[in-house]
C-alpha cells in the first residue's frame, strides 16, 4: 500500500516536472519566435526603404523629394539592427546564423558599416545630389550583402 | 652643271652623286618619320587595347575569383580558395609577374587558355576557370583583356596547391571530361535577332559567364544544359545562385528592364534585398561599370530566354 503511494507520488512529480519543462520550453520557443519576428520586421523595413529609393531612381518617378524621407527611415532602422540581435534567439528554419553571437564583434562592425552607409545616404539626399545618392545606395547595398554573407542562412532564393 | 630644271636633267657622275645623296637623306628622313608615326600608332593602339581590355575585364565581373578579397590580397594575385563539391581549387596569379604570374605568356598562350582551357605547358585547367564560357569570346576581346591584365602591377606570389582527392586531382582526366562536356567555339551572331539582343547574349554567355553559377551541374561538374540559367543550390563557394530565367514564380519574370539594370548597377533587388557574396563582388568590381546600352542589352536577352520553373533551395 505504502509502495503504491510512493509510486503514485513519484509519477505525479515526474508528470508535473515534465509538464513544467514542456511549458517552459514552449515559453522559450514563443519568446524566441517573438524576437525573430521583431528582427524580421526591422530587416523588412530596411528592404522597403531601399526598394522605395530604388523605385524612384530607376523608374524616374516624380518623387525625388521622398528620397530624403526614405533615407532617414533607413538610417533610423539601421540603428536598430545591432541592439535587436543582442539577445541570442534563434528559431528552427530561421535565417539568423549562430555566428552572429559567436563572432559578436565582427557582427557589430558589420552593423556599424550599415549605419555609416545610411548616414552617407542621408547626407547625399539632403544635398539633393542624385548621383551621390546612387553611390551611397551602392554602399548601403554592399554593407547589407557583406553582413548577410557570414550571418544569414539563405534557405531558398527566389528573385 | 647646273641642275636647273629649265635646263633638263643632268646625268654627269657628280650630279648623280649629289642626287643620290639627297635621295638618301630624304629616304632617311622619311623612314624616321614613318617609324615615329608607326611607334605613335602602336602606342595609341596599345593604349586603346588597355582601355578596351579594362571594359572586358569589368564585363567579366572584374575577374573577382583571382583576388583574395577576404584576406586583402593584391589585385589578380590569386590565392583565393574556390569551394567546389570536389574540393578547394585555388585561383591563380594572373598578374604580369614573370616568375609566378602570366608575365611570360604570349597572346597565343592566353587565347589558348581562355578558349580551350589549356595552360602553356599543355596541361588542362579545371572548369572552375570558366573557359567553357570564355571560349565564346572574340579573339580581340581576349587579347585586349590580356593587354589590360599586363598593365596591372606584377605581384610575386606563388600559386597555392589545390585540395582535391584522386581522381579529381589527376589533371589528365580533364581531357576526357572536355571530350564529353566542352564545346569550344566563338559566339555566333543570331541573324534573326537584333544587334542589341546579340550584344546582350554575347555578354551574358561569354564575358559575364552567368551560366557558370546560375546553371545546376551534373555529378561530374558539367553544366546541365536543359536547365541553363535556372539556378543552382551548389553555386561557387557553396552559395545559392538564383534562377535568372524569366519564370514569374521562381525566376526574374516579374523584373522589368529597369529592375535588372538597377540590380546590376547597385546589387539591390526590386524588394530591397541585397546581392551578397560572389555576386556582390562581380557587381562591385565589374558589372556596375557597364554602359547603359550594355546593361539594357543584358536585360533584353535575359527577358527573352525560355522561362524554367525551378526553385533553388539550400539548407
Amino acid at each position: 500500500m505504502r509502495t503504491n503511494f510512493y509510486q503514485s507520488t513519484l509519477r505525479l512529480a515526474l508528470a508535473c516536472s515534465m509538464l513544467w519543462g514542456a511549458s517552459a520550453f514552449a515559453e522559450d520557443a514563443d519568446e524566441a519566435e517573438a524576437y525573430v519576428e521583431y528582427r524580421e520586421k526591422i530587416m523588412k523595413n530596411l528592404g522597403t526603404q531601399s526598394g522605395a529609393i530604388g523605385d524612384i531612381l530607376k523608374h524616374k518617378l516624380p518623387y525625388g523629394d521622398h528620397i530624403l524621407i526614405h533615407a532617414k527611415g533607413l538610417q533610423a532602422a539601421s540603428r536598430l539592427v545591432m541592439p535587436a540581435f543582442k539577445k541570442e534567439a534563434m528559431e528552427e528554419g530561421g535565417e539568423a546564423k549562430a555566428e552572429i553571437w559567436q563572432q559578436w564583434d565582427k557582427y557589430v562592425a558589420a552593423a556599424k558599416k550599415l549605419e555609416d552607409a545610411s548616414d552617407a545616404l542621408v547626407a547625399a539626399a539632403e544635398k539633393g545630389d542624385m548621383k551621390a545618392v546612387g553611390v551611397a545606395m551602392r554602399e548601403v547595398s554592399g554593407s547589407c550583402g557583406s553582413c548577410h554573407k557570414p550571418f544569414r542562412i539563405k534557405h531558398s532564393h527566389k528573385h | 652643271m647646273s641642275r636647273d630644271a629649265g635646263e633638263g636633267v643632268c646625268f654627269s657622275p657628280h650630279c648623280i652623286f649629289i642626287s643620290m645623296k639627297e635621295y638618301t637623306y630624304t629616304a632617311l628622313w622619311l623612314s624616321c618619320g614613318l617609324a615615329l608615326a608607326m611607334a605613335v600608332s602602336v602606342q595609341a593602339q596599345e593604349t586603346g587595347a588597355v582601355e578596351r581590355g579594362a571594359y572586358v575585364f569589368q564585363a567579366s565581373g572584374g575577374c573577382s575569383c583571382h583576388t583574395d578579397i577576404e584576406r586583402d590580397g593584391a589585385l589578380m594575385a590569386g590565392g583565393r580558395g574556390i569551394g567546389t563539391p570536389f574540393g578547394a581549387i585555388y585561383a591563380t596569379n594572373i598578374t604580369p609577374d614573370m616568375e609566378t604570374g602570366i608575365g611570360r605568356w604570349s597572346d597565343v598562350d592566353f587565347i589558348r587558355a581562355m578558349t580551350q582551357g589549356i595552360a602553356p605547358d599543355g596541361s588542362h585547367y579545371y572548369p572552375v576557370f570558366p573557359y567553357t564560357s570564355f571560349t565564346r569570346m572574340t579573339e580581340r576581346d581576349i587579347v585586349d583583356l590580356k593587354s589590360y591584365l599586363f598593365s596591372l602591377p606584377a605581384i610575386k606570389k606563388k600559386n597555392s596547391k589545390n585540395e582535391l582527392a584522386p581522381p579529381f586531382s589527376w589533371r589528365f582526366t580533364l581531357g576526357f571530361w572536355k571530350v564529353l562536356n566542352f564545346e569550344p567555339g566563338e559566339f555566333h551572331h543570331d541573324k534573326q535577332q537584333s544587334d542589341e539582343w546579340n550584344r546582350g547574349a554575347y555578354i551574358v554567355e561569354a564575358l559575364a559567364h552567368c551560366g557558370e553559377c546560375h546553371t545546376p551541374r551534373t555529378a561530374t561538374g558539367a553544366l546541365q544544359k536543359d536547365m541553363t540559367y535556372a539556378g543552382s543550390a551548389e553555386g561557387p563557394e557553396g552559395e545559392l545562385a538564383p534562377n535568372i530565367t524569366p519564370d514569374k514564380e521562381t525566376g526574374i519574370g516579374t523584373w522589368s528592364t529597369a529592375d535588372i539594370t538597377w540590380y546590376l548597377q547597385n546589387g539591390l533587388e526590386p524588394e530591397g534585398d541585397a546581392a551578397e557574396g560572389l555576386m556582390w563582388e562581380l557587381i562591385e568590381h565589374g558589372y556596375q561599370y557597364l554602359s547603359d546600352g550594355d546593361l539594357a542589352a543584358i536585360a533584353l536577352y535575359l527577358r527573352s530566354i525560355e522561362p524554367i520553373e525551378h526553385s533553388v533551395r539550400g539548407e
